[in-house]
């Protein structure tokens, strides 16, 4: 448990470091693409680091000034399954994304959808003597939950406090000067498989980069584009990428569900690939010009012509009507949003007073997919487009871009989890020793 | 259709180099590095492929063609310095007539030649300098000794460079008298002599005389001849000294200090029965 928090505490001190320098990188690692940002922070922001003591509670205002996105090798579902083509795929958008922002990278902050997470909401309580409750007694409740046990295999990486009770009064999101003599936290933990995440890491290591913050994608897309009223209320952010799909649920401006199946948007490729016998390539190609999910009277009239052997002059050339196409993706779609709607049916998602769902990730952009969605799932739907950011032109800001912009907006404002409050048994003196350490180690 | 796929991914080893290139110690060090070959390659090509030595030595032969085109020149002054009075005023006869008004007869190498060729004139620099003057700088012979030739006189410097040449022996300088053919050859031994054996004698000696081209005898005032060594010349004048000390060049009864052998030295006295007061001596 301590490891846990130490190990999560030398990422935000990395952080807090890479951001005193001026410059930070962010790495999308997806089946699809791969994206790279460098952003700026903004002079006025010192002002910030002074006079705050909690570092972590600052906003900053920021600016990219490198963005790069390459095409995903070596990677499937989300994970990293051939080395030495991930790394590549890394050191070309890294030295893309470099030149553009004319500085070197060397901290990074990587998300990624993959993993297989694993959602757990922990509660526990401590009883206080009627007394007004400070921070070190959030601290003190908040070190009672031991992670260690709960997911075998899993490292934590979010574990946020979703919910404080004083005195069996719920809904308090910040209990600080309320006196009571009960204080209750339920916190959601959010654990990813160790082995996905040490691949990761090492593929940055090769690649000369040091892993300075990681964030779960689903949960970044969903702070990137949902509204705040959406984010109190309820509202659940799809994820419709291209190797998996995946849900984050939010409620009272918190995390409070995730999970992920490993269906995407490249099966509905493999899909068309294995029903027209082409090549992925294209088959990508065609559904991303001609696909759709809701049929009309005339797409038995319009025709697609596909692409084939331009070398063999005789062979005879193919063409397929719009609804056949849509014939082929229409069920994969379902299948997916089947199995999403399991995954909202195990975390109680219908007993949140909102019931909004929002679509991000590729898949979204899939003509017909509202009313598709709308009609399976039973609930209002929108395309959910991220949150404008400084720098990144407005064609980047599409649904696809939306975990990469949640990772810039998630550093500029992070939400407090576990590992930022001060719990009450750490040793000062050894804090001071440690804090020296990692100094040491990072200017020299 | 795609045949000839490029991996875009740098290879590890650019993809370092292109980390490096961003850290300043790497600029730095590539920079110096840079600097060091451009000033190896300068050093090549510039100094050593190039012969600018030959170039400035065109421009100097080729400098009085320039100003072919002017035809005429006024030179206001002309200062020497270095030398006495008498031969300033003939270097400055000699530069005037020298210039005849045309800009071709200005050079300057011509001048310092014609100064050179005077006899008194050991070196000469000549200088025109840019309000129109001459400059001059002479070093001057200095008589060393006076060389009889005959009836004529001429005097030396200490290389036995005739500087000039006297009929009248009254006109001569406080200078030793050299007599005898070829003495002016011995000049360079002679100065050795004089400077540093016979200083204090100097006064006392009425000439120095070159016997048969080989060596010196010594004519005092007192009519006494010192006949000196071919050879050993060193340890016949530390003979002398010798003689000296013990006051033998007092001694106006002595007609010829003979010491070309010099381990067998003699002495001629004017008169035999004297050589008998000073046998105890001997």
């Amino acid at each position: 448990m301590r490891k846990l928090l130490q190990s999560q505490r030398e990422l935000r001190y990395k952080r807090a470091s890479a951001i005193k320098k001026g410059n930070v990188a962010l790495l999308d690692i997806g089946t699809s693409k791969i994206v790279c940002l460098v952003i700026t922070f903004l002079n006025d922001n010192e002002k910030h680091f002074k006079s705050s003591a909690n570092e972590s509670a600052n906003n900053f205002s920021f600016r990219v000034i490198g963005a790069s996105t390459t095409k995903s090798r070596g990677i499937k579902f989300g994970e990293i399954y051939e080395m030495g083509e991930a790394e590549r795929a890394v050191r070309t958008v890294v030295q893309r994304a470099q030149k553009m922002a004319g500085c070197l990278i060397e901290n990074i902050f990587l998300t990624f959808s993959g993993g297989n997470p694993k959602s757990s909401i922990l509660k526990t309580s401590i009883n206080l003597q009627k007394k007004e409750i400070t921070e070190l007694d959030i601290g003190h409740v908040l070190s009672k939950i031991n992670l260690d046990n709960i997911q075998e295999n899993r490292e934590v990486i979010h574990a946020l406090p979703v919910n404080f009770s004083v005195d069996n009064k719920h809904g308090y999101m910040d209990p600080r000067g309320i006196t009571g003599s009960d204080l209750s936290v339920d916190v959601h933990a959010l654990g990813i498989k160790n082995s996905l995440i040490q691949n990761m890491v090492n593929c940055l290591n090769k690649c000369d980069l040091s892993l300075a913050g990681i964030a779960y994608a689903p949960y970044l897309s969903g702070l990137s584009s949902l509204l705040e009223d959406e984010m109190q209320l309820g509202a659940v952010c799809l994820d419709l990428g291209a190797g998996s799909s995946s849900i984050s649920i939010f409620f009272r401006k918190n995390l409070i569900f995730s999970g992920s199946i490993k269906l995407g948007g490249m099966h509905i490729s493999s899909d068309i690939m294995q029903a027209f016998q082409v090549s992925f390539s294209v088959a990508e190609r065609i559904k991303v010009l001609y696909g759709g999910l809701i049929s009309t009277s005339t797409d038995d009239r319009d025709t697609i012509e596909l692409p084939g052997n331009e070398n063999d002059l005789y062979a005879n050339r193919m063409t397929i009507t719009r609804s056949e196409l849509i014939g082929v993706i229409r069920p994969r779609l379902a299948e997916i949003f089947d199995e999403l709607k399991n995954l909202l049916q195990m975390s109680d998602f219908d007993f949140l007073p909102g019931q909004k769902i929002i679509l991000t990730g590729g898949g979204s952009k899939m003509p017909g997919i509202l009313e598709f969605a709308a009609g399976f799932l039973g609930k209002t739907v929108r395309v959910g487009r991220p949150m404008r950011i400084q720098g990144l032109p407005q064609a980047t800001h599409g649904p696809e871009n939306s975990a990469i912009i949640g990772l810039a907006l998630h550093i500029a404002q992070p939400h407090d989890e576990m590992w930022d409050f001060k719990v009450p048994f750490e040793h000062d003196g050894d804090e001071i020793i440690r804090r020296t350490w990692r100094w040491l180690k990072t200017n020299w | 259709m795609v045949t000839d796929f490029k991996d875009p991914a740098p290879s590890k080893f650019f993809y370092k180099l292109n980390r490096l290139a961003y850290k300043l110690w790497f600029k730095l060090l590539l920079f110096s590095l840079a600097l060091s070959a451009f000033l190896l390659l300068a050093r090549i090509f510039v100094f050593e492929k190039l012969d600018f030595n030959e170039s400035f030595i065109s421009i100097k032969n080729n400098a009085f063609s320039y100003f072919e085109d002017i035809s005429e020149y006024k030179v206001s002054k002309v200062e020497v310095f270095g030398a006495s009075e008498q031969l300033a005023l003939e270097i400055e006869d000699l530069v005037k007539n020298t210039l005849s008004g045309k800009i071709s007869t200005l050079s300057v190498s011509n001048i310092r030649e014609k100064i050179i060729r005077m006899a008194r004139v050991k070196n000469a620099f000549v200088k025109l300098t840019a309000k129109g003057n001459i400059k001059v700088e002479v070093i001057e012979r200095k008589g060393l000794a006076v060389l009889s030739e005959g009836k004529s006189y001429v005097l030396l410097d200490a290389e036995g460079v005739r500087i000039s040449s006297f009929v009248d022996w009254r006109a001569l300088p406080n200078l030793p008298i050299l007599v005898g053919k070829g003495a002016d050859s011995q000049l360079k031994e002679f100065v050795s002599l004089h400077h540093q054996k016979l200083h204090s004698l100097i006064s006392e000696i009425e000439f120095y005389e070159w016997v048969g081209e080989r060596r010196w005898n010594l004519h005092f005032k007192s009519k006494l001849v010192i006949k000196l060594p071919e050879k050993n010349l060193g340890k016949g004048l530390e003979l002398l000294s010798v003689f000296i000390e013990k006051g033998f060049l007092d001694n106006d009864k002595i007609s010829v200090i003979d010491l070309r052998d010099v381990h067998r030295p003699f002495i001629r006295f004017k008169n035999s029965s004297i050589a008998k007061t000073y046998a105890h001596i001997l």
